[in-house]
């Protein structure tokens, strides 16, 4: 007891020693605002920048028509979850854990359960996410894209409107209707390059052509797979003007 | 230490060290010494430099001082300037990360801290949890200490560690467990709990 008496006095002389000496000096309080405004700062460009993320995903399924394949079966399905931009989620997925580790920091951070402040931060950036697809954010920026015209995030955009072939999505403008179960489509992919030509649909098993009120000129997405004498397609949807 | 001094709460000389009264923070130091130096001699336990890192502890806080609010408690914010350094002197001494993931923390756990159960169990397995904690992992040796020998609340648990409320309870149920295997195990006697 008398040895640990001695280590306490010592410590605490050796201290205020190195402190009065000015060896050891407090840091100033504005080196801790500063610390914390800074922390604010990355907790809110984080937060945004996530939000951005998820609205260009929820923008990117709208506009591509990517979300007709969830009426389009359990293959339709698979291929949905086959398309979804997946690096793009894993890097806002990593936003999200990167911004709750900062959340951490605050007293509400730490007394929350991980899976309660994940899910809360998830839902409160897809709430802003989807705020923000009220705007014509992405619209415009889709626009300025396609006129070439959005030199940095511009690839984002670029292929939103194109056909994906080998995740067995088309799209494309029908140009005639031969009989009750193919038509032609040209491929539009808005880059008026080589790929684009005339290629044959077949409608699904039990489909008429006629039922669907397709008529030339109209766009249309094309679920289906690529054969050597055309598209066999398992679901179709015409595409509205701003798809 | 004169009778004013006395007097002061931790908070209020915290606040007098803040202004440049250099003198309160050996108060400071007086106060809390013996106490991290136990908390630091169990959680470390192997350490043979507790000298030096319970000195850096009361660095790091004199030089942290400007970050303390006076209107919070003074003594979960020392503790944890204490945990970060006792944390980091484990790292360097060993291989491998102290702390994995903790499930513990990925959902709620509703726990009641009553403070006359508490005082009841720290007095009956204080000197239990002593003899059986050099047996157990730091991360559930360092939840014992803090709980049975340093006999705080969840609520200060929780903010030391920086963990739910929930998880302190549920870590230390863990804890207990995990010592009453340990000691089994090495044949020492202990009372039920």
């Amino acid at each position: 007891m008398n040895t640990e008496n001695t280590q306490i006095n010592n410590i605490k002389d050796q201290i205020l020693n190195k402190i009065n000496s000015g060896e050891v000096n407090m840091k100033p309080k504005y080196y801790f605002m500063l610390k914390l405004a800074l922390l604010g700062v990355t907790i809110f460009l984080t937060f945004i920048l996530s939000s951005i993320i998820v609205s260009y995903v929820l923008f990117s399924i709208k506009v591509s028509g990517q979300f007709f394949l969830l009426g389009f079966g359990a293959k339709g399905f698979y291929h949905f979850i086959m398309a979804l931009p997946w690096v793009i989620l894993g890097i806002d997925i990593a936003l999200i854990i990167f911004l709750d580790w900062l959340l951490k920091s605050f007293r509400f951070g730490y007394n929350s359960p991980v899976l309660f402040l994940f899910i809360g931060t998830l839902a409160s950036i897809t709430l802003l996410g989807s705020l923000i697809n009220f705007t014509s954010f992405h619209k415009g920026l889709l626009y300025r894209a396609e006129q070439k015209n959005l030199p940095i995030a511009g690839g984002f955009y670029m292929g939103l409107r194109k056909s994906h072939g080998n995740q067995g999505i088309f799209r494309g403008e029908i140009i005639s209707i031969e009989g009750t179960s193919t038509f032609y489509m040209k491929y539009n992919d808005y880059d008026s390059d080589a790929d684009d030509m005339t290629i044959e649909v077949f409608v699904p098993g039990n489909t008429d052509v006629y039922s669907l009120s397709l008529n030339p000129g109209d766009q249309i997405f094309i679920a289906g797979d690529k054969m050597s004498d055309g598209i066999r397609a398992y679901g179709m949807r015409k595409l509205t003007n701003e798809q | 230490m004169n009778s004013n001094t006395e007097s002061l709460s931790d908070e209020e000389l915290a606040g007098l060290v803040q202004k440049g009264d250099t003198d309160k923070f050996g108060v400071l130091m007086e106060r809390y010494q013996a106490k991290l130096f136990r908390y630091g001699k169990k959680f470390l336990y192997d350490s043979d430099n507790i000298e030096d890192v319970v000195q850096d502890v009361f660095i790091k806080t004199y030089q942290n001082i400007n970050s303390f609010d006076v209107n919070q408690r003074f003594s979960p914010w020392i503790y944890r300037i204490a945990h970060n350094t006792y944390v980091n002197a484990i790292k360097k001494s060993s291989v491998g990360p102290m702390y994995l993931f903790d499930f513990d923390a990925l959902v709620s756990h509703t726990v009641v801290d009553d403070p006359i159960v508490r005082e009841k169990e720290q007095r009956e397995m204080k000197d239990v949890v002593d003899k059986g904690l050099s047996l157990i992992e730091p991360k559930y040796r360092e939840i014992l200490v803090l709980y049975f020998i340093e006999e705080l609340s969840y609520k200060e648990i929780s903010d030391i560690l920086h963990i739910p409320i929930g998880t302190v309870g549920v870590r230390i149920m863990r804890a207990k467990e995990i010592l009453r295997d340990a000691m089994e195990k090495t044949n020492i006697e202990i009372p039920k709990i």
